[in-house]
């Protein structure tokens, strides 16, 4: 049987450590913060000035009254007003007694709060929020709803298992699969997020496997691949497989370096808005040896 | 190099090697600079930017001097602001005099700034600015500040110190929509 030819020995692979990958590096815009007098450096795709959502996946958009789309969240984690056409930002706090509340207020009623304008602004002045209306960007819900999911990437099953005394052959099948999946490696999961009047529901599953071979293919699966068995022989995996062409012994340890790229995809709703955030989640290489059979004649 | 001070209000700089002046918020009246300190001869009329980077070395002069006096007033004037800046340094200079609001930050006195040739991108042109910040006094809560900026490995903020930034074409006119302080380098 395959798994009998391509494993000599049994040995279970060791603890599978995983990492989360993160963004590509991006060229940082550097400011000085004229407030702390330090000067802050932040990538351009998480930079928090120009209004994207910042918070590590995705953003969502935001209308002004004349259709122009634009970010939901702006200066400050400041977030849209579509009555106020600004992004309303934290209290307005010059110091002293401070501005009177509107008639008919009190500054038990709400607070009078910064207005940034997209461009072209026309006042610079504060304006009044009652208590219970500000609201917060429903993607930076959304992103906390995901974090409370504690999403890791799969736990890698193949077959040629990897080990030392391990070794599979050129040319014969490799399946491919995710191992023991559970929500919080292939999903669906779904959790939510609220705070003060907006609450936000966010539903992730993996939609594709990327599997990286080691020896410059790449292999993108649906579905969590079938799990090698005895019975299967030499038959090649129906939904996730491979076949290596060469020997790994000119590899780094001798080894093909195998990962597995899980993309997420989340599906949110709330705060009157719905989006999609997506994102990859790598785990650590893991060796795979192959190697030929020799035939001996006389 | 084109030099000058940052409150000039719309000298246009763009054949000039060197332009002096000083002003300060837009209800003073403008003082020129000692002739001692300007060197350069006097113009005697204001050349007309007409290359696109002409241009864009024009409207960051304007744009400077209306963020120089945002900081000196902490007030935001849109009507010389949106005709010279949009995109995320547009909201990055309300931020900034926002908190300056909220947190008592003050600051007095003239930046210098020196424009560096425009670099034309074809949909940008970026333009380093040499700022020298010698005559600027930064308080917190009306304590001079020491050192007045830090760069990110805590060390004072070299000086004057480099600031690139980058203006696109919005409506018909070049505005600056980023900058980058490329505190690692000199000038």
């Amino acid at each position: 049987m395959l798994r009998r030819l391509l494993a000599f020995i049994v040995a279970l692979a060791g603890s599978l450590v995983i990492v989360m990958v993160t963004a590509s590096a991006a060229s940082a815009d550097c400011v000085a913060d004229p407030v702390t007098g330090e000067v802050h450096c932040e990538d351009e795709d998480g930079g928090n000035t120009g209004g994207g959502g910042g918070t590590g996946g995705g953003s969502s958009t935001c209308s002004t009254s004349s259709g122009t789309e634009i970010p939901c969240t702006g200066p400050g984690g400041s977030v849209w007003s579509s009555s106020h056409q600004c992004w309303v930002g934290d209290v307005w706090d010059p110091g002293g007694e401070g501005p009177q509340p509107p008639p008919g207020q009190t500054n038990e009623d709400g607070a009078w709060h910064i207005c940034y304008w997209p461009p072209p602004g026309s006042s610079w002045d504060p304006v009044w929020i009652q208590n219970g209306t500000v609201t917060i960007d429903p993607v930076v819900l959304a992103n906390r709803a995901i974090a409370s999911m504690d999403l890791d990437p799969i736990r890698i099953g193949i077959v040629p298992e990897s080990g030392p005394n391990r070794v599979g052959l050129v040319g014969l099948p490799v399946w491919m699969w995710v191992d023991s999946p559970t929500d919080d490696t292939f999903g669906p999961i779904t959790a939510s997020a609220s705070e003060g009047p907006v609450s936000v529901s966010a539903t992730a599953s993996v939609s594709s496997i990327v599997w990286d071979m080691g020896d410059g293919t790449k292999v993108s699966c649906t579905g969590k691949g079938t799990p090698y068995a005895d019975h299967y022989g030499k038959q090649d995996s129906p939904t996730c497989g491979h076949r290596y062409a060469k020997m790994s012994t000119d590899q780094p340890d001798g080894a093909y370096q195998v990962t597995a790229t899980s993309h997420w995809v989340v599906e949110w709703t709330g705060g009157g808005q719905s989006g999609t955030i997506e994102f990859d989640l790598t785990t650590d290489p893991l060796p795979i040896r192959i190697g030929e059979a020799q035939v001996l004649t006389q | 190099m084109r030099k000058h001070h940052s409150a000039l209000g719309g000298v246009a700089l763009a054949l000039a090697l060197i332009l002096t002046g000083c002003g300060s918020d837009d209800t003073e009246p403008k003082v020129q600079d000692p002739p001692s300190q300007s060197p350069s001869p006097t113009p005697t009329s204001t050349p007309t930017p007409k290359t696109p980077e002409e241009k864009a070395a024009a409207q960051l002069t304007k744009y400077l001097d209306v963020r120089d006096t945002a900081y000196r007033k902490r007030d935001i004037n849109f009507k010389t602001l949106n005709p010279v800046a949009t995109g995320d340094e547009f909201l990055q200079l309300q931020h900034v005099v926002a908190g300056m609001m909220n947190e008592n930050v003050t600051v007095t006195g003239q930046y210098t700034h020196t424009l560096a040739e425009p670099r034309n991108r074809g949909a940008s042109i970026l333009i380093i600015d040499c700022e020298d910040r010698s005559n600027v006094t930064w308080k917190n809560d009306g304590a001079v500040r020491q050192p007045d900026f830090t760069d990110p490995n805590g060390d004072p903020l070299r000086n004057p110190a480099p600031v690139e930034y980058t203006l696109v074409k919005d409506k018909g006119a070049w505005k600056v929509s980023d900058s980058d302080l490329l505190w690692d380098k000199p000038c």
